[in-house]
């Protein structure tokens, strides 16, 4: 199979993706977003090994910055920005492979309840800073997703 | 919290929230647990139809011969509702994979007797035909 050929079709992926949120959301309702903090997360050892990334000695911004930047080499996000505002990790992701999922989410009246990006940064912060997290919101405007998050330490 | 709470957070006053995320991210949400003196987790054989129903059933059950014996009930989610929280949970117990948690039920000799809470009419919840319908005569 040519290169080419062994691309994988993004529509395809995505329209998966949107039906299994779907099915989700109908059978949990709100409790959904609960349920879907390691979609995404598991990515977090792959990337380590891929990309031989090293987090030690950096902060919280840093290290989100340092596991989103693969995802830009791979094409999976155009860019990013992460800011932490008194335990409000603040992410805006740009031109994300999966905004169209967002949007389809959008027009069905579900609430937006997972973002793999942030939950693999989530996942990154509880194992090296050892704290606990809740997704606050997730909000789209143009090719721009808007995720926040809290952190916090029981 | 405007996730968990929705648009009525809102209408909160400021230490309202405070107080409500203090409490929401203290690890103590479920903390009177540790004092229960038997705590039930119900858990749910993952690979059948309705694991979910079967098990709330179950639990009202539960819930209500424990009324009988003279016995008081708590039946919570919070330690179970994260997937993450969960996780932890199955480790400590030792829960096989193929398993969920449902619930975790305190089971104790109250020592309060708290007023009902309030209830909606009847009408106020009931269709008939189709949704949103009204009997006739209703309101």
């Amino acid at each position: 199979m040519s290169e080419k050929e062994s691309k994988i079709d993004k529509e395809w992926v995505n329209e998966i993706f949107y039906d299994l949120l779907k099915v989700v959301y109908d059978g949990l309702g709100g409790a959904s977003r609960f349920r879907c903090y390691l979609v995404g997360r598991t990515m977090l050892e792959y990337l380590t090994k891929k990309f031989n990334l090293n987090f030690s000695n950096l902060t919280v911004p840093e290290a989100a910055k340092k596991v989103l930047e693969p995802l830009k080499t791979i094409g999976i996000i155009g860019g990013y920005d992460v800011a932490l505002n008194d335990m409000v990790l603040d992410l805006k992701i740009h031109n994300c492979a999966h905004l169209q999922v967002q949007k389809r989410v959008k027009e069905s009246k579900m609430p937006a309840f997972v973002c793999p990006c942030m939950n693999l940064c989530l996942g990154l912060i509880e194992k090296n800073f050892g704290l606990d997290s809740e997704m606050i919101d997730i909000t789209h405007e143009g090719d721009t997703c808007h995720v926040k998050a809290m952190l916090f330490k029981y | 919290m405007a996730e968990r709470f929705g648009e009525k957070i809102k209408t909160w006053p400021e230490e309202k929230k405070k107080r409500v995320f203090e409490k929401l991210t203290s690890g103590k949400v479920s903390a009177f647990l540790a004092e229960a003196p038997v705590n039930i987790v119900v858990c749910a054989y993952k690979n059948v139809w309705d694991p979910r129903e079967d098990c709330s059933a179950a639990i009202q059950n539960m819930l209500l011969m424990a009324k009988a014996l003279g016995l008081g009930t708590c039946w919570v989610i919070g330690p179970v509702t994260d997937v993450r929280d969960e996780m932890k949970v199955k480790e400590l117990l030792n829960i096989p994979e193929e398993y969920k948690i449902v619930s975790v039920v305190a089971l104790g000799y109250p020592d309060e007797d708290p007023k009902p809470r309030p209830r909606k009419e009847l009408e106020e919840v009931t269709f008939y035909e189709r949704f949103g319908q009204k009997k006739e005569g209703t309101r």
